[in-house]
C-alpha cells in the first residue's frame, strides 16, 4: 500500500505538486486524471521513486522507501509515455530488468519468453528492438516491466501516441497484470480509457487534488465543479 | 604549359607514382603517427570525458566551454605551444627530445585531437545520461549497473569520437611540420619525421605536382574511407 502525505513539488521555485494526499490500495488499478501539465508525470516520478519531493512523507507498505532505495525501486517500476528502448534487441530488452536482480540464464529466457508471448512479441525475440513500430516498442517496454513482477506497476500514459488497435491490446495487457496483491497507478488524460481501465481515479488539477474516488462516483456524480467541467469536457486552456 | 595541362599531366605520372616505396613509407608514417596519436588521446580523453559526462559538479559549464574553446585553436599555434615547451634549452618537456620526431608528433596531435573527441563523448553521455538513467533505476538497477548501461549505450559514440580525431590528426600540418620538421633521409626511418601533409606541403613548393597530387589521392582515400565508416556509425547510431 503506498500512502502519501502533504507531498510537494517545487522546480525552479514553481509549484507543480502542492499537498498532495493519496493512498493506493492493493489489487486495485488507480487512475491518475488530469490536464495536460496538471503534475501527472511529477507525480509518478515520485511514486516510482525517481524524483524526491520538495516537502511530504512518502510511505511504502508501512516503510520508509528512502531508507532503501534501491530495494524498494525494485518493487516499483514505471512504463514511460515515450517508450525508451536499449539499442539492442528485444530479448536483451525485456530481460534487461531480470539480468540487474541476478537471475539465472535460463529463467531469464523462460519468462522473457512466456512474457513477450503474453504481449504478442514473442515472434519479435532476436530483432533489434529500434525496427519496431511506436506500438510495438510499447507493447516491450510494458513485458519489459511486466516480467519483473513488480508491486507496483505505475503507467504514464501508456497509450498517448498508439492507435486504437494498439491501445486496446495494451488495455488488456494491463487488465491481465491486475492481481490483488499489486497496484497498478496509470496518468492519462483519456476519459473513456479511464472509464475502461480504473477501480479508483483521482483528479488532479494545475498540481492540486482535487477529488478522489470509485470510478462509478466520480463519473455518475462528481463532488467537485471542476470535476464535472474535466469530465463533461468543459475546460478549456 | 597551362596551369590545367600541369594538373592533368601531375595526376596521370601520380597514379604510377602512387606504387612508389617513398610515397608509400610517407603514407604508412602518417597511418603510424595519427593511429598512435588517437589511441593516446582517447587512452586520456574517454575516462576524464566520462566522468565529466556523468556527473554534475560546480564549474563543469566553465570545463565544457574551456575544452571546445581548445578545439577550436588552430594547429600552427600548438606548433609554436609545443615548440616552445619541445625545445631543449628552457622548454618544460626539453629533456624528452620530442623535437623533430616522430614521438613529438603524436603527443602534439594528441593534445590537439583531445578536446575534440572530449568534447564528442560529453555530449554523447550526458544526452545518453538523460535518456537512459531513470529507465535503469526504474528497472531495478543500481548505481554501477545504471552507469555501466549508460556507458554501453554511449559506445558507438565513443567509436565515433576516436575516428573523427584521428581525421583531424591524419589532415593537420601545422604541428607535423613545427615539431617533425618534415625530416627525410632516405634508409634513416628512425630519423623521418615526413608525414602526408607536410610532404605535400614541401613538393607543392617545390612545383613537383605528381608527386603532391599521388600523396594527395593517398590523403584524401584516407579520410574518404574514414568519413564512410564515421557515417555509417552515426547513421546505426540514429536509426
Amino acid at each position: 500500500m503506498i500512502i502519501l502525505k502533504n507531498i510537494c513539488k517545487k522546480i525552479n521555485n514553481k509549484k507543480i505538486l502542492d499537498n498532495i494526499s493519496l493512498t493506493i490500495n492493493k489489487g486495485k488499478i488507480f487512475c491518475i486524471m488530469g490536464h495536460s501539465g496538471a503534475g501527472k508525470t511529477t507525480l509518478l516520478n515520485i511514486i516510482s521513486l525517481l524524483d524526491n519531493p520538495t516537502a511530504g512523507e512518502y510511505i511504502f507498505n508501512n516503510q520508509n522507501p528512502y531508507s532503501d532505495i534501491v530495494k524498494f525501486r525494485r518493487k516499483i517500476t514505471m512504463v514511460f509515455q515515450e517508450p525508451i528502448l536499449f539499442n539492442t534487441s528485444v530479448f536483451e530488452n525485456v530481460a534487461y530488468g531480470l539480468k540487474v536482480r541476478n537471475y539465472d540464464k535460463e529463467e531469464i529466457r523462460e519468462r522473457v519468453e512466456y512474457i513477450l508471448e503474453k504481449v504478442g512479441m514473442l515472434e519479435y525475440i532476436n530483432k533489434k528492438a529500434k525496427y519496431l513500430s511506436g506500438g510495438e516498442k510499447q507493447r516491450v517496454s510494458i513485458a519489459r516491466a511486466l516480467v519483473i513482477e513488480p508491486e507496483v506497476l505505475v503507467l504514464d500514459e501508456p497509450t498517448a501516441n498508439l492507435d486504437y488497435s494498439n491501445t486496446l491490446i495494451i488495455e488488456k495487457i494491463i487488465k491481465d497484470f491486475k492481481d490483488k496483491d499489486r497496484s497498478i497507478i496509470i496518468a492519462t488524460h483519456n476519459l473513456f480509457q479511464v472509464r475502461r481501465l480504473a477501480d479508483e481515479v483521482a483528479h488532479l488539477y494545475y498540481g492540486r487534488l482535487i477529488e478522489v474516488g470509485k470510478t462509478d462516483d466520480i463519473f455518475n456524480n462528481p463532488k467537485h465543479n471542476l470535476t464535472k467541467k474535466f469530465i463533461n469536457g468543459e475546460m478549456f486552456f | 604549359m597551362l596551369i590545367v595541362e600541369y594538373i592533368i599531366k601531375g595526376f596521370l605520372e601520380a597514379l604510377d607514382l602512387i606504387h612508389h616505396p617513398y610515397i608509400l613509407d610517407i603514407a604508412c608514417r602518417s597511418l603510424k603517427v595519427s593511429g598512435s596519436a588517437t589511441i593516446l588521446s582517447l587512452f586520456f580523453s574517454v575516462p576524464i570525458s566520462i566522468l565529466i559526462g556523468l556527473y554534475e559538479f560546480k564549474g563543469k559549464m566553465i570545463i565544457k566551454n574551456l575544452i571546445n574553446t581548445f578545439a577550436g585553436i588552430p594547429t600552427v599555434i600548438w606548433g609554436l605551444i609545443l615548440y616552445l615547451m619541445y625545445v631543449p634549452n628552457g622548454g618544460i618537456l626539453g629533456k624528452f627530445d620530442l623535437l623533430y620526431n616522430v614521438k613529438g608528433i603524436i603527443l602534439g596531435q594528441a593534445l590537439l585531437i583531445t578536446p575534440l573527441i572530449s568534447s564528442i563523448i560529453i555530449d554523447a553521455i550526458e544526452k545518453t545520461e538523460k535518456i537512459f538513467r531513470k529507465l535503469c533505476y526504474t528497472l531495478g538497477a543500481n548505481e554501477f549497473q545504471t552507469i555501466k548501461t549508460i556507458l554501453k549505450e554511449s559506445l558507438p559514440w565513443i567509436l565515433l569520437s576516436g575516428i573523427i580525431g584521428f581525421n583531424r590528426a591524419i589532415s593537420e600540418l601545422g604541428i607535423a611540420l613545427t615539431i617533425g620538421g618534415n625530416v627525410y633521409v632516405p634508409g634513416a626511418s628512425d630519423f623521418n619525421t615526413r608525414v602526408l601533409t607536410t610532404a605535400i606541403q614541401m613538393h607543392t613548393v617545390r612545383a613537383e605536382f605528381s608527386t603532391a597530387i599521388a600523396l594527395g589521392i593517398i590523403l584524401l582515400t584516407i579520410i574518404l574511407i574514414v568519413n564512410f565508416i564515421t557515417n555509417y556509425i552515426k547513421k546505426s547510431i540514429e536509426t
